[in-house]
């Protein structure tokens, strides 16, 4: 594997944020009721992600060490503000609904771990490939909590689609489930841990069977 | 040492003023499109409760707990009230006769699926909604004051249900509207 795609896939893949560093979980389970949710935060958090290694990598050799704390918090909270701004001017009504997690961004462990561990010491270029893996891999998990979260406990997949790509999204809808076999407790806060530990589960899963099948003998956790 | 420290400093206030600069710039482009979405989303809900699509032509937006007198001496006001979730924001039109024409919830923070069904964007128990409305919320239409523990409550969402009739009942009274 060439640097680039090595990069890319730790982060989405081995280094998981979600599945394997456990981090950003308070976002991950609060804002995964439903796919527009989800699909609006995963936008949200690659923005700032993006946008922090990009002037931390850039900054880091200007930046000396007792300064870098504050000079990451300052650049993280920065972006943060600004997709705020540009969600409450250009996605009004997601940013009504998730407002509140995207404001949180800032304390989000991962993007300032991903700072610290990675931008801070990498050329521009790796940190930027970092970020963008770090920022799918938690999309992945997002969105596939958020689906399973919005067929389960709404029947639904892909509503209100229209708040995020406008109008013509509205019918992007699919009902997969009729309303008698609804569990409403999929949407509600102990849903979101049974969801969640179910997605670690198999996430778990599938890695230590690609870690026997290479011949490897997977960690005991 | 000295020299770092400088260093570290200027980095830093050189830093906070590029991003204080970037922010002042993007508020200052978007402040404008923001508050016409704010407005625009006030107004299309005033407007649909009202059924009368020239509020906005006329009408000051009123205040939090204030209201506003319609062309045809209705009421439209803003009222805030407890719930189990935190504050919640009413939009209550009265009629002339000070009483209820109708009630909108305006922001919540109910939990889904139980104490929801305030809100008509959520069409998760079953109230399809008409007009930004759900059938709960349509009770108010034409009563009093005085016939607000009427209202139906709902299992599980005690608070919810009191919360409303409670801001309601507020509103109508501080409006001299007939109790």
């Amino acid at each position: 594997m060439t640097t680039t795609t090595a990069v890319l896939s730790a982060g989405i893949i081995e280094r998981n944020p979600a599945w394997v560093q456990m981090l950003g979980l308070c976002p991950l389970l609060a804002v995964s009721t439903s796919v527009v949710s989800a699909v609006g935060l995963s936008l949200a958090s690659a923005f700032v992600l993006l946008s922090s290694a990009l002037l931390i990598s850039s900054l880091r050799r200007l930046i000396p060490d007792f300064a870098r704390l504050p000079a990451f918090m300052l650049i993280i909270a920065g972006s943060t503000t600004l997709i705020v701004i540009l969600l409450e001017a250009y996605a009004f009504d997601l940013y009504s609904r998730i407002a509140l997690f995207v404001q949180i961004i800032v304390t989000n462990c991962v993007i300032l771990g991903r700072a610290e561990a990675y931008a801070s010491r990498q050329p521009l270029h790796l940190a930027v490939l970092d970020a963008a893996g770090t920022a799918l891999g938690f999309a992945i998990a997002l969105v596939a909590l958020g689906a399973a979260r919005e067929v389960i406990g709404a029947g639904t997949l892909f509503a209100r689609m229209d708040s995020l790509f406008g109008p013509d999204a509205a019918s992007w809808v699919i009902t997969v489930l009729p309303e008698s076999t609804r569990l409403l407790i999929a949407i509600l806060p102990p849903g979101a841990f049974i969801m969640a530990g179910l997605l670690l589960a198999l996430a778990q899963h599938i890695s230590r069977s690609r870690a026997t099948r290479n011949g490897k003998v997977p960690h005991a956790t | 040492m000295t020299n770092n420290i400088v260093k570290g400093l200027a980095v830093l206030l050189g830093l906070t003023a590029l991003i204080v600069g970037a922010l002042a710039w993007v508020y200052d482009a978007t402040r404008e499109r923001i508050d016409t979405n704010r407005n625009q989303a006030f107004w299309k809900e005033a407007e649909s409760l009202a059924n009368d699509t020239t509020l906005r032509d006329y009408l000051e937006r009123p205040t939090l707990t204030s209201s506003v007198r319609l062309q045809d001496d209705r009421r439209l006001g803003l009222a805030r009230t407890t719930g189990y979730g935190g504050s919640i924001d009413l939009m209550i039109l009265l009629n002339a006769d000070g009483s209820i024409a109708g009630v909108r919830t305006l922001r919540h923070a109910e939990t889904p699926g139980i104490g929801d069904f305030i809100d008509g964007d959520t069409p998760i128990d079953g109230n399809t909604p008409i007009n930004g409305n759900t059938p709960w919320m349509r009770q108010f239409r034409g009563l009093d004051a005085t016939d607000l523990p009427d209202i139906d409550g709902r299992t599980g969402a005690t608070i919810t249900v009191d919360a409303i009739r409670q801001g309601v009942k507020t509103f109508v009274e501080n409006s001299g509207g007939s109790a």
